[in-house]
């Protein structure tokens, strides 16, 4: 009776199937990489979301079929992409759902931009810190925990589109600086 | 690409990162990204940068800029998800067990999901069957020491903490308690630091906000904080909100309470049987913490307490004890308000403390061999006849008599420390203790509460046990209790000055996860305990039953009225107390972990409650809430943990789901919620969740 029923998946057989202790800080270490690998792909950040979440049950249950000392993000991002078919599979009547050519190029193109996420993040790390302070709010408030894209702009006082525009604006200021500050790095 | 194209482009990208863009706007940037190279490459940092933003400011759980630097600063904070990296207690685990256990941990949440999953009754009686099951992945101390009863639990945690969060790292912008920090904090924190270098030891990094914030309102409200309070503290970005919150709860009503709970706990213990108006004796502890009286004056009222139980509500503490010769109320007086432990020296002299003889517990019995308690006829409330007990006073006291180990018989008339009183018709002698007891630069009154104290917010005493302090059993941190005590009473016993000051140390905003630096520090294995952490403490009944009331906000679905609310209360603790018949009035509880306990929570009342979706409960109304089921799942880790979910989690959630609609054709909408029920159950039965961190 402590059985759990026969459909349990075989993640939880017990200690011989538990993922070991390496695999999880890979695991653990390449969720950023993963999430911004599905959403270059998918473009919404709720639906990165979730195939991000399908990703993970998926890598879990297989975590075996890893063979360890070989590169994870690359068996990681297999399983990702897939992911990413099936859940374009689930949104079929959605309008807004970018054709499988466009996947595939993105799937491409975004690869070399990942191998230096590390750069970037700092270089936006710099770009933040010089931006105004109110604009620093704004992007603070939009990016808040919880936050949606489409902002309460009745929350900041001001008119929805005039929110958009300047948030727009400061996006692409950190853009223009993140680009500067990655050309003026030595090409790795 | 024209400068025109591009800037309309970028327009797209903007409206497609703020979910405004609509079919035409899509098929238009689609068809850019997918014909021309430059549009692509411009694309995929535009999303790689709002993506970055996002992931981070989730992350950091703050909105703060210092929050979002310091998660972009921190390499180790890679991602949001937690590593699985359990707060152990126990024994000198290795790092490949945590992970280990961090999976297990969410595996077993899994599982309880699968196992309620089922259709029958044979599956609805798994749980309790199943968890031991688990529990042994989750709990067995490694090295199967099962005989390790210390009175921490046996956890293997997942920790929030262990990445992600930003100001988890020492080299936060802004860390630190943000409380003004007076020279008794400095000397307190440089006390504790010089005692971690000596033994070689490093502090766990600082404690999330998450953490912290559960940790605060547990020590100071006797309960965990709701959902929204958790997510309007990690967005708050004043760098003193740490002392805010302080300040807010020490003068929040449900301080005096929690305070209340906890001594009238200790004094007469939560056991219904007694024959005292134990209502009366919380409302005086109550008002009196609410008020900021000094503990002195409490201890005062306590020990000289005159007249009826309902009236005077100071006098239960005695009503309760003063049976058998009064030897309870010594006992008791001398352990819980003075923590020394002298009932052995009732019958002979202390076995290691040769200056405690048997006369130090006669001639403080002696000072409570003037007062009867009275019984009479009297009305209730209702108007109904009832006893009613008094405690009174006559001119004239008597001696206490005592047998030697030779069968001598002996005289004792009361003196505290030493110190005798006169006696005459116009001599009150407990209140000539209740004076004795406070006199002097440094009253063992005042020490014994500091102890107390100490123990209740940092999980340890300076003595172990805390109750026992004497030449035998020397304090781990003498100068800091000293210093502390000192403190104290210059203040005028001022508890919430004292309660503030212990609040402000670097310690009470350490971590309690154990790092390979400090895995030294194991008071669980009888070490002399180092602080080099903040040790995990189990939570009381009360504060578990607060706990589940504040999350679940099962009370408002049930019941009614507040008064109500304590009753439920007073039922659901009288299922883990009783009595013992024993010299010091003691009492039993299977409140300990054990397997009633579990049943209670597995099965309880309560927690069906909960998760039965019912309108009024938290549950009804995240599930109607119009958001994602990644958020609703979000919300209720919040109200029950503090803190985010972990991938793992989510993972096994996701998985549940699945399962339920795959395997048993459920509908998604109900697989959802039935599922979500279930991550609730999960939740409040964690070891997570019962536990003070």
């Amino acid at each position: 009776m402590t059985q759990p029923p026969a459909t349990a998946p075989s993640g939880r057989d017990g200690a011989s199937t538990a993922p070991s202790d390496d695999f999880v800080q890979l695991f653990t270490r390449h969720q950023r990489r993963l999430y911004l690998f599905i959403l270059a792909q998918l473009g919404r950040s709720q639906d990165a979301e979730e195939a991000l979440q399908e990703t993970n049950v998926v890598m879990l249950a297989k975590h075996q079929q890893f063979v360890p000392g070989t590169n994870f993000f690359a068996w990681a991002a297999q399983i990702a992409h897939y992911e990413v078919l099936k859940s374009r599979q689930r949104k079929r009547r959605d309008r807004l759902r970018f054709q499988e050519e466009f996947l595939q190029a993105t799937t491409e193109d975004v690869q070399a931009p990942l191998d230096d996420l590390d750069l970037r993040r700092a270089a936006l790390r710099q770009c933040l810190a010089k931006l105004r302070d109110k604009d620093r709010q704004l992007i603070e408030k939009r990016y808040r925990p919880g936050a949606v894209g489409r902002m309460e702009a009745e929350h900041l006082g001001r008119p929805a589109n005039s929110v958009y525009q300047s948030i727009g604006r400061i996006r692409r200021t950190l853009l223009e600086c993140i680009r500067r500050q990655l050309a003026a790095q030595p090409q790795s | 690409m024209t400068p025109r194209d591009r800037e309309h482009f970028l327009t797209l990208l903007d409206a497609l990162c703020d979910e405004r863009l609509d079919e035409a706007g899509h098929a238009q940037l689609e068809e850019r990204v997918a014909t021309d190279g430059e549009a692509r490459t411009l694309y995929i940092d535009y999303l790689l940068l709002h993506g970055c933003l996002h992931w981070d400011a989730v992350e950091g759980g703050a909105v703060a800029l210092p929050g979002t630097l310091a998660a972009l600063q921190d390499d180790s904070a890679l991602s949001r998800p937690a590593l699985p990296a359990p707060v152990a207690s126990g024994r000198a685990p290795g790092r490949r067990r945590w992970a280990f256990a961090g999976v297990a941990c969410a595996l077993l949440a899994a599982c309880a999901l699968w196992l309620r999953n089922g259709e029958g009754p044979q599956q609805l009686a798994g749980p309790p069957e199943g968890r031991p099951e688990g529990a042994n992945e989750l709990e067995a101390p490694p090295g199967g020491d099962a005989d390790d009863d210390s009175a921490l639990p046996r956890v293997r945690l997942r920790d929030p903490a262990a990445t992600g969060i930003a100001s988890t790292t020492g080299d936060d912008p802004a860390p630190g308690p943000a409380v003004p920090r007076g020279d008794l904090v400095a000397f307190i924190d440089d006390r504790l630091a010089a005692a971690w270098t000596e033994a070689g030891v490093q502090p766990s990094p600082e404690a999330a906000d998450s953490e912290w914030l559960r940790r605060v309102h547990l020590d100071l409200a006797g309960r965990i904080p709701d959902a929204a309070t958790v997510e309007a503290f990690l967005q708050d970005k004043n760098p003193r909100k740490r002392a805010a919150v302080v300040e807010r709860l020490l003068n929040e009503p449900t301080f005096a309470t929690h305070f209340a709970t906890v001594w009238s706990n200790l004094l007469v213990g939560r056991a219904p049987e007694r024959d005292i108006d134990r209502d009366a004796l919380v409302q005086f502890l109550r008002d009196q913490f609410h008020r900021n009286r000094p503990w002195s004056e409490t201890v005062g009222e306590l020990v000289a307490a005159e007249g009826a139980d309902h009236e005077n509500g100071a006098a239960n503490f005695l009503l309760a004890h003063l049976n058998n010769e009064a030897v309870p109320a010594t006992a008791v007086t001398f352990r819980i308000l003075l923590c020394q432990q002298v009932q052995c020296s009732q019958c002979h002299v202390h076995p290691v403390v040769k200056d405690w003889g048997q006369e130090k517990f006669w001639q403080l019995n002696a000072f409570f061999q003037q007062t009867d308690v009275v019984e009479r006829e009297g009305r209730d409330a209702d108007g109904g006849s009832r006893m009613v007990r008094e405690l009174v006073s006559r001119p004239v006291g008597d001696p206490s008599y005592y047998e030697t180990l030779g069968g001598v018989m002996r005289v004792a008339w009361p003196k505290f420390e030493g110190q005798a009183i006169e006696e005459g018709p116009e001599v009150n002698r407990r209140r000539e203790l209740a004076r004795l007891m406070s006199s002097g630069d440094r009253p063992q009154l005042a020490a014994a509460f500091v102890n107390r104290l100490w123990a209740q917010l940092f999980g340890r005493g300076f003595t172990a046990p805390v109750d026992d302090m004497g030449p035998h059993n020397p304090p781990t941190h003498p100068e800091i209790l000293d210093a502390l005590t000192e403190e104290f009473v210059q203040s005028d016993y001022d508890i919430r000055a004292l309660v503030r000051q212990l609040c402000s140390t670097r310690l009470y905003h350490l971590s309690s996860r154990i790092i390979p630096d400090n895995e030294a520090d194991a008071p669980d294995r009888g070490e002399r305990p180092l602080f080099a952490r903040m040790y995990v403490k189990p939570l009381t009944a009360e504060q578990l039953f607060d706990s589940l009331l504040a999350t679940t906000t099962a009370d408002r679905s049930g019941v009614g009225s507040w008064s109500e609310v304590v009753e439920r209360r007073k039922h659901w603790l009288s299922q883990f107390y009783s009595v013992l018949d024993n010299e010091e009035n003691g009492e039993t509880s299977t409140f300990d972990g054990s397997l009633p306990q579990a049943l209670v929570m597995m099965n309880g009342e309560l927690v069906q409650e909960a998760v039965s979706g019912r309108p009024g409960t938290y549950l009804n109304a995240v599930l109607s809430a119009s958001v994602s089921e990644t958020e609703k799942l979000r919300r209720l880790c919040l109200s029950t943990l503090s803190r985010e979910p972990t991938p793992l989690e989510l993972a096994a959630f996701r998985q549940a789901v699945r399962q339920a609609t795959r395997m048993r054709g459920a509908a998604v909408q109900s697989a959802t919620s039935e599922s979500l029920a279930d991550a609730y159950w999960a939740y409040l039965n964690s070891t997570e969740f019962l536990v003070n961190r």
